[in-house]
């Protein structure tokens, strides 16, 4: 999806649901990955997906393409949420989530939950590498593991960091050698 | 390990690209379903709505205060006047008509002279003319006459004064001048009143 697309879909997303689910439909592999990189949890990477797209959804109106693109925006959503996850020893659904559930949604209901998440847990489990340094990274600061994992996981440039994180891009620098830097102590 | 190599690892490192179809499919019906759509557009009207309401209203206050309502005042201070007793008989008498309405210092004022065609009478010397004890000057266009009070609330001339050589309502400076009090019984008998 070309800028120039995204942004006229973006427009139309703001009225017609169709448009929203072509947006929802390129981005929901790209946010339920990030944050399942982040997390290393199947559960909570559903539950903040699921509100990352609500949140989205409520705010969509809002949101003017200004400095800061609707990937970025999805994205900075998607971090706040993974940060509160993990403030919280347990991830609190928020009110808006809450209100979607008792709506009838159920995370896994068209599939057998079970049997999906069985699968896509054993999945995980032979991405021995990752796993070993995402053991690592989660020892880090919110901070370093945030430019770690959308630099070298999510293959974001430097620019599109800054715009996620609402940072200037020397920070970004500096933060991403910083953070390697700890990591690399922590080896 | 070094800082370069780390990083390297890190590029190549082989991340997870893992999908739950059924949750991705439950989420956009119920996010799709969810009535946020419809919601939006009300909320949507109302957010645009707001601001311009409360901008229109402002304008309207201040228009009200600062155009609307001086005007009102001054229409009103005009009819006050000519509809007074005392204010006719002054007309009457000298020939005089209202040549300014000004609101100043919180009140309202009235300038009663010569109408600004008569001063202009070519017929006397440099325009001059002495008219019943009103002084006009054509070239300079000066004003004699009297300056009037109004009371909004009372609705009448509450007080007078008289002045001289004056180019403008604006010009005549209010302290200089010695008002005199009018009782509601005066407007009220304007033959009892001493007009000289």
């Amino acid at each position: 999806m070309d800028l120039n697309e995204e942004k006229e879909l973006v427009r139309q997303a703001q009225k017609a649901p169709d448009a929203f689910a072509k947006l929802y439909d390129h981005y929901y592999p790209k946010i339920f990955g990030y944050v399942l990189r982040r997390t290393v949890n199947l559960e909570a990477a559903q539950d903040i997906t699921s509100e990352t797209f609500v949140k989205a959804l409520r705010k969509l109106w809002q949101f003017r393409w200004r400095n800061v693109s609707f990937s970025a925006w999805l994205y900075k959503i998607a971090t706040n949420e993974i940060n509160q996850y993990f403030r919280q020893a347990e991830y609190r659904k928020s009110a808006s989530l809450e209100e979607l559930q008792e709506q009838g949604f159920e995370p896994m209901s068209p599939h057998d939950p079970e049997s999906e998440l069985v699968e896509a847990q054993e999945k995980l489990k032979q991405y021995e590498d990752f796993l070993e340094v995402q053991e690592k990274i989660v020892q880090l600061p919110a901070k370093y593991q945030e430019v770690i994992t959308l630099r070298f996981f999510e293959q974001k440039q430097i620019k599109e960091i800054a715009e996620i994180l609402g940072k200037r891009e020397g920070t970004i620098k500096s933060l991403l050698h910083r953070a390697v830097e700890k990591l690399r102590e922590a080896d | 390990m070094k800082h370069e190599d780390l990083i390297e690892k890190l590029k190549n490192l082989k991340t997870p690209e893992i999908e739950l179809p059924g949750h991705k499919q439950a989420l956009r019906v119920a996010l799709l379903n969810s009535g946020h759509f419809k919601q939006r557009t009300v909320m949507d009207w109302a957010k645009i709505l707001a601001p311009i309401t409360a901008a229109v209203a402002i304008i309207v206050v201040m228009a009200f205060f600062n155009v609307i309502q001086p005007q009102l005042q001054i229409a009103r201070a005009k009819e006050i006047a000519r509809n007074d007793p005392y204010v006719q008989a002054l007309i009457e008498e000298h020939e005089l008509d209202i040549a300014g309405v000004q609101l100043r210092d919180g009140g309202v004022f009235v300038l009663l002279a010569l109408p600004v065609a008569e001063t202009r009478d070519q017929s006397t010397p440099e325009g001059l003319r002495i008219f019943k004890g009103v002084l006009s000057l054509s070239e300079e266009e000066l004003f004699s006459g009297y300056i009037l009070k109004v009371d909004l609330l009372e609705k009448r001339v509450s007080e007078f004064g008289e002045i001289d050589e004056v180019t403008a309502l604006k010009d005549i400076n209010l302290e200089d001048i010695d008002f005199v009090k009018l009782e509601p019984a005066e407007t009220a008998a304007p033959e009892e009143a001493d007009l000289e």
